[in-house]
């Protein structure tokens, strides 16, 4: 229960922080989040996680309003070959918890092994990370995934062509292709898109409302905190030392607003899970932006470039001149 | 026009104009759908960090020469050479594609994003002006538009 007001205060303290961020945010680019400090961070407790599903089912109630409803036969994709049509929306495959699908956006993975000599038996909850700086984002063609000024991470529902680069793109692959839906039937529903991609969203609008995430606010064991970025990072570092445990997702893929705290290494982890399609791993994972962002120096050079190039050919035009 | 660039220029401005638009195409998920990934040789096409690297670094060729030429134009102003209607709506497309591709490129740096409007804006921005340039290069291309005016200059007729 103190757990739960305690996150239940930050919360609200970064709710504030938020709000401020969009007063000052009237520009188009929002410089207010260089820290990322006020961002809205959860911190998942994984030991308290007894696996009683319930976040999975309220997540499932309060988003069931998004959830994607294909109306008629899927498209005939072209080429066939190489287009494969996701079709979630068939009522069995709909009743799938045990991994990211577009209707189920939170799911337990569960480890079972040994560490330094003890067994162990883990349950951990695994959605969107909601990354500092998302490839999800920054690949999408479309602008259809974006940041709000909180740091929540969504996709655009109206305006996704289910391409499923964001998937491709996210070192966790969490992003899940409902097909048959969205904008691409209005335009070349054969030949381009192939439905619109669904993940977590942080319950933004709950949150918009100043509630908390669905997820979180059911919790009965309080496995899950929501905060203030730093907050929720210190808090975890601490945690981390009092168990002599471990912490994932404060640096990996630089820097995320979830942050994981185990007794065992998330090498272990990582070894004890299922993974496959809609079931993410826990490896250490690197900044997937630095190799695009080295080619930033490439254009940082090019004009300087450009004027010594110009500079050499107006100085050799006037010797020419000059030798005229 | 020799006063301007040189034939390797001319090369290197329409293989980074090639490719710039290639892998342009190549960020919507066109080249693994379509077996161009598959080519050999393009395998890298289908890979989006790699396709979006390569992007950028022509990006980067065309920003620096777009800047020489810039210089050398105005300097050769001097001597009557002037861009040609056809080259000036081609210079004026490119430079608003490269303008907002450097936008866009800025947002992937860590600390900076965009409202969502403003983000979809820049990017339909982007691909317009992209794709109108493509049109106009190929246009140009076929009808043999030059991009400087055929007209002797004055000055030249004054210097014989
Ligand atoms: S975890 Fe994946 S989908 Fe979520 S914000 Fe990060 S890159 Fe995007
Ligand atoms: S934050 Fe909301 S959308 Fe995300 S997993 Fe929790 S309940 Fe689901
Ligand atoms: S509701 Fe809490 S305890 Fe139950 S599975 Fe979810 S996180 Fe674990």
């Amino acid at each position: 229960m103190t757990s739960k007001r305690i996150s239940r205060r930050s919360f609200l303290k970064a709710g504030m922080g938020a709000a401020g961020t969009v007063a000052l945010a009237a520009s188009p680019v929002s410089a207010t989040r260089k820290q990322h400090n006020e961002d809205l961070c959860t911190l998942i407790d994984i030991q308290k996680c007894v696996a009683c599903e319930a976040c999975v089912d309220a997540c499932r109630d309060v988003n069931d309003v998004k959830f994607p409803e294909p109306e008629g036969p899927m498209p005939n994709m072209f080429p066939r070959k190489k287009v494969r049509v996701e079709d979630w929306s068939p009522e069995e495959k709909r009743d799938v918890t045990d991994r990211l699908t577009p209707y189920n956006w939170l799911f337990i993975q569960h480890a079972e092994g040994t560490y330094n000599g003890k067994s162990f038996e883990l349950a951990i909850p695994r959605r969107c990370m909601h990354c500092l700086n998302p490839p999800c984002v920054n690949l999408c063609p479309f602008g259809a995934a974006h940041t709000l000024s909180n740091g929540i991470v969504r996709i655009h529902q109206d305006l996704c062509m289910g391409g499923a680069k964001c998937r491709a793109v996210c070192p966790w692959h969490i992003p899940q292709r409902q097909s048959g839906v969205g904008l691409h039937l209005d335009i070349l529903p054969q030949y381009a898109g192939n439905g619109v991609m669904f993940k977590c969203d942080r319950c933004y609008d709950r949150v918009a409302e100043g509630e908390l995430p669905a997820c979180i606010e059911v919790c009965p064991e309080g496995v899950q905190e929501i905060g203030p970025r730093k907050e929720m990072v210190e808090k975890a570092r601490r945690l981390a030392t009092q168990i002599n445990g471990f912490v994932y997702g404060a640096d990996d893929n630089g820097g995320t607003n979830t942050i994981y705290v185990s007794p065992v290494p998330f090498g272990v982890l990582n070894e004890a899970i299922v993974i496959g399609p809609g079931n993410p791993h826990l490896k250490r994972t690197a900044d997937s932006m630095a190799d695009p962002n080295r080619m930033l120096a490439a254009l940082a050079i090019a004009p300087v470039a450009g004027v010594i190039g110009a500079l050499g050919r107006l100085r050799k035009l006037s010797r020419q001149g000059e030798g005229n | 026009m020799e006063k301007i660039s040189t034939r390797w220029m001319h090369w290197i401005y329409g293989a980074a104009v090639a490719i710039v638009l290639f892998t342009g195409f190549g960020n919507m998920p066109l080249w693994g759908r379509y077996y161009i990934a598959d080519i050999p040789g393009l395998g890298w096409s289908g890979n989006f960090f790699l396709n979006l690297q390569v992007h950028l670094f022509m990006g980067a060729v065309l920003l620096g020469l777009g800047v020489y030429f810039l210089i050398v134009y105005v300097y050769s102003r001097w001597d009557g050479i002037r861009v040609s209607p056809s080259g000036r709506v081609r210079a004026a497309l490119l430079t608003l594609a490269l303008l907002s591709g450097l936008v866009m490129a800025a947002r992937n740096l860590h600390g900076i994003q965009f409202a969502f409007e403003f983000q979809v804006g820049l990017i339909f921005f982007h691909m317009g002006t992209a794709m109108s340039f493509m049109i106009a290069s190929i246009t140009c291309h076929l009808a043999r538009c030059r991009w400087v005016q055929d007209v002797p200059p004055l000055s030249e007729s004054s210097k014989s």
